[in-house]
């Protein structure tokens, strides 16, 4: 995994001291909360419903043991004692103290971690695959390029007063498992001609007006990269609309002036920026290259002793995949178990799994933007072993890609933006479908909820994608069918008229049913099944009463 | 108000002028992009005066890329501290017009933007006196550490 410098260590430690101080000025008066608000948000730091909420940034997923370790002192000495894993391979403290925050800064940066990037409107913590250089079907491993990108857009001077935040996806294979389509830039790591290079997709992005993002390039040489993404930014700086908050985002200035016109535009700027902006020089990406060595993968030659235990089978079939190394899987660590909420660890967890991986997985632990965890390189004969391990911790539940493997947004328990409770139909679902053999016999499909518009549980492209409203008071849930984050990416559609709290659960199992009844064999999928019959008999199954 | 460079405190030299007779001779002058229209710019260059331009954030500065040589002096406004156009105004000002005079940041502008301000071209910031000490004391507890070369 990557390792810091000294320059880049030093970078987080300067900012601990500079936010510090804004503290200070914010706490004797001499800034006004509007005024803090986006000095704050620049360290992670939000007002929440009930507490300020400190998100921590995991480049590009990417955690070391010693790293979760600090997470949990800090949930336990500065929080209550957990962290929520979020859609975009962050974490987030939900009750921190404002005069603590500093010294929780500090404690991060003592382990190469911060909270820059995760909010404001700046250029995110860009995220990528979570098996990025896992597996055998990139072309390149793409985090080496979301580090350049890291190091590129931290505090950029021009780009960090934009009209809204601004994300960057990052892939080096045809497979999507990174939801780039939905990001306000995908980048997909591409060989034209033996040269390496990237497609560049525009304009994607959730919220109230979700959009598949457009190609806007084919091919952008590598040592192009940053001087095309300042030609992108330069526009959106200038021409993105600030005077409504929710058509800020560059997907409403290209829906606005259209993806043409917006391609004249980067074009002429990046010719005219040739020479005369960031290239991406050989000697710069073979360094970074370097810091991202794999570890030495052991060579012992054994395989996994057979095992007739079913829940391990179960898990095993599940929560695996073979790695491009010889002998070794990726293990993959559920976080939506029925006793938490999805995306939460306990300290407990958090210590156990640390252990975990230092002694299984070269102490590498990966987040996922579906909320989950992996011990990216695991020796197959010590399978069963991890299984054991992690089911003490209640970390083995075999539902990967299922039902119950639901993305969830922290909703109205937490946010202030929320309409509505996320977590609880979570729960519910989880509770509901939770017998194995139910949710083997369903498959793969993917249940997105949000607590609101905004969209933090990527309900627009869930398979099926549940919306949580204020309906007159109450509490109730839109549902959208068809939706996907993959390289098909698509926006779900929304199905009719919302339901209550009470009728949600019971309109999901209607769906599935529809879904079972109509599927040619187990191996089609619910969006293949819903391609062939259409959104009518779904319809028809939650609101024909007749 | 006052002319902050770097941790310099300074007078402004520039007399904000809103009608042409209001120009006289050796002087400095900052002018309204609406009287561009109205008076020879090079008749004033000749007199020996220095002109500035107040523009803001809503100004296109490549409508001035065929005049910037006649400016002594671009002065940006902030309208808000969170509309950050004039940072890519000034970069494209700088490396992709040319313009070589003194560029400055007026308006909302928070002291926290002051490195960012520095690092995309602006020579200097007009603030209030009573602010003076933290936008020094920001200026000079920078380390310089950056990513980006300038």
């Amino acid at each position: 995994m990557y390792r810091y410098d000294e320059f880049d260590k030093k970078i987080v430690f300067e900012r601990v001291k500079q936010f510090e101080e804004q503290i200070n000025r914010r706490i004797n008066g001499k800034l006004t909360e509007d005024e803090f608000k986006p000095l704050r948000l620049m360290n992670g730091l939000y007002l929440q419903l009930h507490a300020y909420m400190l998100r921590v940034a995991i480049p590009y997923g990417e955690l070391s043991s010693k790293q979760l370790k600090k997470l949990a002192f800090i949930a336990d000495k500065y929080d209550r004692g957990y962290g929520h894993f979020t859609t975009r391979q962050n974490i987030q403290f939900n009750w921190p103290k404002l005069t603590e925050v500093p010294q929780i800064l500090n404690e991060l940066a003592k382990v190469e971690m911060h909270a820059i990037q995760t909010s404001g409107n700046c250029i995110r913590n860009v995220t990528s695959d979570h098996f990025a250089g896992l597996l055998d079907d990139e072309v390149e491993d793409p985090r080496p390029w979301c580090e350049i990108i890291r190091k590129w857009s931290t505090f950029h001077p021009e780009f960090s007063f934009l009209p809204r935040k601004f994300k960057i996806a990052v892939i080096g294979s045809r497979q999507d498992r990174a939801a780039m389509m939905v990001h306000d830039i995908g980048l997909r790591i591409v060989k034209v001609d033996n040269k390496l290079g990237f497609e560049v997709y525009v304009g994607g992005g959730q919220g109230r007006t979700p959009v598949i993002a457009k190609k806007i390039r084919s091919f952008i040489p590598a040592h192009n990269l940053l001087s095309y993404l300042e030609a992108i930014l330069k526009i959106y700086n200038q021409l993105g609309r600030r005077d409504n908050i929710y058509k800020a985002r560059i997907k409403i200035l290209l829906n606005e002036i259209g993806i043409e016109k917006f391609k004249e535009l980067v074009e002429k700027r990046f010719i005219d920026m040739v020479n005369k902006s960031v290239m991406v020089d050989d000697s710069e990406i073979t360094k970074i290259k370097s810091y991202f060595k794999n570890p030495k993968i052991s060579d012992v030659n054994l395989s996994l002793k057979k095992n007739k235990n079913p829940e391990f089978k179960n898990w095993l079939a599940l929560n695996t995949l073979k790695t491009k190394f010889k002998n070794h899987s990726i293990v993959m660590v559920s976080l939506k178990s029925k006793l938490y909420p999805p995306g939460d660890l306990d300290s407990n967890q958090m210590r156990a799994l640390a252990k975990i991986s230092e002694k299984y997985s070269y102490g590498q632990i990966r987040v996922t933007h579906e909320q989950n965890l992996i011990l990216p390189v695991v020796q197959n004969y010590e399978l069963y072993n991890i299984w054991k391990q992690l089911s003490l911790q209640n970390l083995a539940t075999p539902n990967i890609g299922l039902v119950t493997d639901s993305i969830c947004c922290p909703g109205m328990d937490y946010c202030a933006l929320a309409t509505a409770r996320s977590i609880p139909i979570a729960q519910r679902i989880n509770d509901h479908f939770n017998s194995f053999k139910l949710q083997k016999k369903i498959g793969k499909l993917r249940i997105k909820i949000s607590g609101c518009i905004n969209a933090c549980g990527h309900h627009h492209v869930g398979n099926i994608g549940v919306l949580g409203l204020d309906k007159n008071g109450e509490e109730s849930y839109q549902i959208t069918l068809g939706g996907s984050s993959d390289e098909n990416a698509a926006i779900g559609k929304i199905i009719g008229a919302s339901f209550s709290r009470e009728e949600i659960i019971t309109a999901i199992e209607k769906i599935i049913n529809v879904y079972l009844l109509n599927r040619k064999n187990e191996k089609q999928t619910f969006l293949q099944t819903l391609k062939v019959i259409g959104l009518e008999p779904f319809k028809r199954a939650l609101y024909d009463n007749s | 108000m006052i002319i902050l460079k770097r941790d310099q405190a300074l007078q402004d030299s520039y007399q904000e002028v809103t009608e042409i007779h209001e120009i006289k001779k050796n002087n400095y002058y900052l002018i309204k992009p609406e009287m561009l229209s109205k008076i020879d710019l090079n008749l004033l260059l000749r007199k020996n005066l220095k002109i500035g331009i107040k523009i803001n954030s809503d100004f296109t500065v490549n409508d001035l890329r065929g005049s910037l040589n006649i400016f002594s002096l671009i002065e940006i406004e902030f309208l808000t501290f969170k509309d950050g156009r004039p940072f890519t105004m000034a970069k494209d000002l700088r490396k992709f017009l040319g313009f070589e005079g003194e560029l400055r940041a007026s308006g909302y502008i928070l002291p926290d933007q002051y490195i960012f301000l520095i690092r995309c071209g602006f020579d200097s910031v007009k603030i209030a006196k009573a602010e003076e000490k933290t936008w020094i004391k920001i200026y000079n507890n920078d380390p310089g550490l950056k990513y980006q070369s300038d």
